[in-house]
C-alpha cells in the first residue's frame, strides 16, 4: 500500500503521509498502523508452517543473519528458506514446484520473490538481488530428456549471476559491507578475485564463511519449524523428583489425559514427547516416535520407560544431571495426529504373522531402544552403480505430507486387499511400497548378498608374481596380505555413469571364485587401473 | 553340543538298560521276554517322538515345518524340514562361501505364509537387490543396524524380533554370542514360532548352543573337481557347495550333501548324498569328526557344565 502511494520505507511519516494523500489509488486517506515486528515474527512462522505441503523442512532465514542498516527496516528477516532437494520430483521438476508455490502465496495473499539454488546462502541472495528473482525460464520450461543436463547448465549459469549481485547478498554485516565500500568492492565476483588469506586478515572469517557457504564447501543447516503439538499437557510439580517410577506416574497421568482426548477425536499420535526441565539446568526431552498412530497408554508408556532408563543409566553423562537434581516441570506433547483406522478382524483369518498391530509394536520397541535411523526398510532405485541400487529408509518418524510410514503403508494395504480375497494383507507387503519393476532386474548370483561400503583396493598378481596391470583377471589377488588364487571367473560386466551424475564411474564388474572357495565380486576401475574388492556372495 | 535331554540318534539309548514302562507296550506282548541289551527299533522310534513330543509341547509353531529351500535338504532333516520356532546356524569358515545364500533361501520359505523377515545388519553390508533376486519380498524386510560395538543392543533387537509373533524369520551373522543369549532366542523362538536363521562362523563348531539344525557349509577345492567323490571336473556357471550336518535335535548328524546352484535360476538341488561321512572339506582346513561319538561327547559335556557350571568354565578356561 505504502509503494502504491509513493512512499518509501524509511521515509518520515508526515512526509509518507503527504505523499499518500495526494495519491489516487487510496483517495487521500491513509491508515497509519504501527509496525510490529513481533506480529510479523508470528505471521512468518505460520506462513512457514503453511509451507509444509511444498517441502518437509522450512526453515525462517534468522535475524542475526540478514545485514540490518538502522535506516532499513526492509531487511527484516521476511524469508524462508525450502529444502526442496527431495521433493520436487513430487510436482514435476522445478517449474512445477515454483507454480505451486507461486499458486500458494498468491492465495495467501503475499508478494514473493523465489530462487532456485544449491545452496541457501545462494538461494538467498538470488532472492534477495538476483533479476530473475522469479526464474521464469524455469516456468515455462518442458520436461524433457534432457533435463539433467540443463539443470547442470542451469546450476553455472547461477552461479555467474550470484557473482554479478553486490556484496551484501552474502549476507555479511553492515560494518563489512562499508568497510568494502570504502575499498571499491561492490560485487561478490569482486571478493573472489581477492586472496583469501588477505580476506581473513581484513575482515576476519567472516567474508570467506559466507563464500563458502554460498558455494556448498561449508555445509548450512536449515532449522526447521514445526507446528505447534495438536495436543499437549503440562504439569508443575512443587518438589523435584528424581525418582523412576515417580516420574513415570506422572507422565502417565498427562499422557493418559491426551489419549481421552485424542480418542474422543479418533486421532492418534504419531510422535511423542516428553519435556522434563527444573530451573537452572537444561531441559531433557524424550522423544518417541512410532510406526503406527496411537491414542493407547500401554503402547506409549514402555517406549517412555525404555528411554528413561536410558538417560538415567551411567553411559547417559550430561544428560542424566538434570535426573540426578530433579524434575519439576513435565511437558508431554503429540504431533503428527492422524485419524486412526479402525479395522475389523476377520472371521477366519488367525495367521499371526499377518498382525500389524504386532508388528508396529515390535518397530515401535526396536525403534524407540536402537534408534529410529537403525531400524529401517529398503527401497530399491533404479540405476547401474550397486551403490546407488538401494536406499534404507527408517520405518519411523517419517514426517511426509501423508504423517507416516504407517500412514503411507494403509493406502497400500487397502489397494492390496481389493486385489485378493484370501487374507488381510495377500501379498505381505506392508512396510514399504517398493516399484515392482525394479525387482526382476536382475538374476541370482549376478549380484552379491554382502556389498562392501567401500570398495576395498586389492592388489592384482600376476603368473610370474608380478604386479599385473593389463585388463585381464589376474592369476591371484592380494587381499589383507591373503593371497587368493582366482579359480574361475565371469564377467566382465561393465558398469558406468553417466556424465551428469557427477564423476565419471566406469568399472568392469567380474566374478571370482578363488581358491579357499569363496565367491567374491571385483571390480577393476577403468579410470584409475586398480582393482577393487566390491563384495561378497 | 545340545540342550539337556535331547536326543542324538542312537546313541544315547544304548546306555540305557530300562526302558520306561509306557514305552514297553511297543514290545511283544504275549508274555515276559529275557531282557535285550540292545533296545528294538520299534522302541527307540517310539522314545525318540515321545521325547519330541515332551519336548516341543511349548513351541508355538502349530507343528509348521519350513522348507529350507532344496527338497534334497529337507530329506535330511527328521522333520522333512526345520521346525517353526528352532534356530538354525550355518557354520562357515568366512563370507562368500555361500552360508549366506543357503540361509537366506530358509528364509524366504518361511515368509511364503506372511511375516516379516528381520535382517540383522550390524556392518551395513546386506544389498537388498541380491536379497530380491533371490525372491526376497523387499516390502517385506525390516533391516536391523544397531551400533556395530553395541552387541547388546544386537542381541536385544534379535530376541525382541524373535518374539514377535509377525515376525517370519530373524536372518543375518552372528560372530559370538553366549548361550545365555542363544538360549533366550530359542525361548523367544518357541513362543513365537518365528524361524532364527543365523550365519556363523565355523570356529563355534563344537561349542555349546541350542540351536536344533547346524550346518557346516564348505566349498570344493580345487584339487577335488577333478573328479574326486565320484564327481566329475565342473564348468560353467554353476555354483558348488559342500553341506553337512553338523547337529541336529532327534535325528541323527552327519549327513552329507553337496548342492548346485543354478547360476541364472537360483534354484538349489542335490548332486550328491551321503548318510554319514567322517570328514568335511571346510575352507582351507578339514575338521574330522567322528559321528557316532560326537554328539554323545557333547550331551556329556554340557550336561557336565550345567550342573557344575563354575566347574566347567574352569575347565574350558584350561
Amino acid at each position: 500500500m505504502a509503494q502504491l502511494g509513493s512512499a518509501r520505507v524509511g521515509m518520515p511519516l508526515s512526509e509518507a503521509k503527504s505523499l499518500v494523500q495526494r495519491s489516487r489509488h487510496c483517495d487521500g486517506v491513509a491508515t497509519i498502523i504501527e509496525h510490529d515486528p513481533d506480529a510479523d515474527a508470528r505471521a512468518l512462522q505460520q506462513l512457514a508452517i503453511d509451507c509444509r505441503h511444498l517441502s518437509p523442512v522450512v526453515g525462517l532465514v534468522k535475524t542475526s543473519e540478514v545485514p540490518r542498516p538502522a535506516s532499513q527496516i526492509e531487511a527484516e528477516p521476511a524469508a524462508l528458506w525450502l529444502d526442496v532437494g527431495s521433493v520436487m520430483h513430487l510436482f514435476g521438476g522445478a517449474a512445477g514446484l515454483q507454480a505451486t508455490a507461486s499458486r500458494h502465496f498468491e492465495e495467501l495473499g503475499y508478494t514473493t520473490q523465489q530462487a532456485l539454488a544449491a545452496t541457501p546462502g545462494m538461494a538467498w541472495g538470488l532472492a534477495r538481488f538476483g533479476e530473475s528473482r522469479l526464474s521464469s525460464e524455469c516456468l515455462n520450461e518442458k520436461e524433457n530428456d534432457n533435463e539433467k543436463i540443463k539443470e547442470k547448465v542451469k546450476e553455472k549459469e547461477k552461479v555467474k549471476a550470484f557473482d554479478r549481485l553486490p556484496v551484501v547478498a552474502l549476507r555479511l554485516s553492515p560494518a563489512t559491507i562499508d568497510n568494502m565500500r570504502q575499498l571499491g568492492i561492490e560485487r561478490v565476483e569482486q571478493i573472489r578475485q581477492l586472496p583469501r588469506r588477505g580476506l581473513r586478515s581484513r575482515f576476519g572469517d567472516e567474508v570467506t564463511r559466507r563464500l563458502d557457504q554460498a558455494d556448498g564447501v561449508i555445509d548450512e543447516v536449515i532449522t526447521a519449524i514445526y507446528p505447534p503439538p495438536d495436543y499437549q499437557a503440562e504439569q508443575t510439580l512443587d518438589y523435584p523428583v528424581s525418582d523412576r517410577e515417580t516420574i513415570l506416574v506422572v507422565l502417565s497421568r498427562l499422557a493418559k489425559q491426551l489419549c481421552e482426548q485424542m480418542r474422543s477425536a479418533q486421532r492418534g499420535g504419531l510422535v511423542w514427547q516428553l519435556r522434563m526441565s527444573a530451573p537452572e539446568h537444561p531441559p531433557l526431552e524424550l522423544l518417541v516416535k512410532l510406526f503406527q498412530p496411537t491414542a493407547t497408554l500401554e503402547c506409549v508408556m514402555p517406549l517412555f520407560g525404555m528411554q528413561l532408563d536410558e538417560v538415567s543409566g551411567p553411559s547417559a553423562g550430561k544428560r542424566r544431571r538434570l535426573l540426578d537434581f530433579g524434575v519439576i516441570d513435565f511437558c508431554v506433547s503429540v504431533r503428527n495426529c492422524v485419524l486412526l483406522a479402525e479395522r475389523q478382524r476377520e472371521l477366519f483369518d488367525e495367521n499371526p504373522r499377518r498382525d500389524f498391530l504386532a508388528l508396529s509394536q515390535l518397530v515401535n520397541r526396536l525403534a524407540s531402544r536402537l534408534g529410529a535411523e537403525h531400524v529401517v526398510r529398503p527401497k530399491l532405485r533404479s540405476g547401474a552403480m550397486a551403490e546407488e541400487a538401494a536406499v534404507f529408509e527408517p520405518l519411523v518418524g517419517q514426517a511426509d505430507a501423508s504423517g507416516s510410514a504407517a500412514a503411507s503403508a494403509k493406502p497400500v494395504r487397502s489397494r492390496r486387499r481389493k486385489s485378493s480375497r484370501t487374507g488381510r494383507y495377500p501379498d505381505a507387503g506392508f512396510l514399504a511400497e517398493n516399484t515392482p519393476g525394479l525387482r526382476s532386474t536382475i538374476s541370482p548370483m549376478q549380484r552379491p548378498l554382502s556389498l562392501f561400503p567401500q570398495p576395498q583396493e586389492i592388489a592384482a598378481v600376476s603368473v610370474d608374481g608380478r604386479p599385473q596391470t593389463d585388463i585381464h583377471v589376474p592369476a591371484l589377488f592380494l587381499v589383507d596380505g591373503q593371497r587368493l588364487p582366482v579359480l574361475r571367473r565371469w564377467g566382465p560386466e561393465r558398469i558406468e555413469t553417466a556424465w551428469w551424475r557427477g564423476p565419471l564411474v566406469r568399472r568392469d564388474y567380474w566374478r571370482i571364485e578363488v581358491a579357499d572357495g569363496r565367491w567374491l565380486w571385483v571390480f577393476r576401475d577403468l579410470r584409475a587401473g586398480k582393482w577393487f574388492l566390491h563384495g561378497e556372495f | 553340543m545340545h540342550a539337556p535331554g535331547t536326543t542324538h540318534g542312537t546313541s544315547i539309548f544304548a546306555a540305557d538298560s530300562a526302558p520306561p514302562a509306557s514305552v514297553a507296550l511297543t514290545s511283544d506282548p504275549s508274555g515276559p521276554v529275557a531282557p535285550n541289551p540292545v533296545p528294538p527299533i520299534d522302541m527307540v522310534q517310539a522314545l525318540r517322538q515321545r521325547i519330541r513330543r515332551l519336548e516341543t509341547a511349548a513351541r508355538c509353531g502349530d507343528g509348521r515345518v519350513i522348507s529350507t529351500g532344496c527338497a534334497d535338504l529337507d530329506a535330511l532333516l527328521p522333520e522333512r524340514g526345520l521346525s517353526a520356532g528352532t534356530i538354525t546356524e550355518w557354520l562357515t569358515p568366512g563370507d562368500g562361501h555361500g552360508a549366506r545364500v543357503l540361509s537366506l533361501l530358509a528364509a524366504r520359505q518361511a515368509c511364503v505364509d506372511g511375516g516379516a523377515l528381520v535382517v540383522i545388519d550390524p556392518e551395513r553390508r546386506f544389498f537388498a537387490p541380491a536379497a530380491v533376486a533371490w525372491g526376497i519380498d523387499p516390502d517385506n524386510v525390516i533391516v536391523l543396524r544397531p551400533p556395530i560395538d553395541d552387541r547388546r543392543a544386537l542381541y536385544w533387537a534379535i530376541d525382541q524380533s524373535l518374539r514377535s509373533s509377525a515376525v517370519a524369520a530373524v536372518w543375518g551373522a552372528l560372530p559370538c554370542v553366549n548361550e545365555h543369549w542363544q538360549r533366550r532366542f530359542q525361548l523367544s523362538a518357541e513362543e513365537s514360532g518365528a524361524l532364527g536363521l543365523f550365519v556363523r562362523p565355523a570356529s563355534v563348531l563344537g561349542e555349546p548352543g541350542w540351536s536344533e539344525v547346524q550346518w557346516l557349509v564348505g566349498n570344493l577345492q580345487a584339487g577335488k573337481r577333478k573328479g574326486e567323490n565320484g564327481i566329475a571336473k565342473r564348468e560353467g556357471f554353476d555354483r558348488f557347495i559342500d553341506l553337512r550336518l553338523a547337529r541336529v535335535r532327534n535325528g541323527t548328524a552327519g549327513a552329507y550333501a553337496k548342492v548346485q546352484i543354478d547360476f541364472t535360476s537360483g534354484e538349489v538341488r542335490k548332486v550328491y548324498h551321503e548318510k554319514q561321512r567322517q570328514s568335511v572339506t571346510c575352507g582351507s582346513a578339514i575338521t574330522t569328526v567322528d559321528d557316532s561319538h560326537a554328539t554323545e561327547k557333547g550331551s556329556v559335556h554340557l550336561a557336565a557344565v550345567l550342573a557344575h557350571p563354575a566347574s566347567g568354565r574352569r575347565r574350558q578356561r584350561a
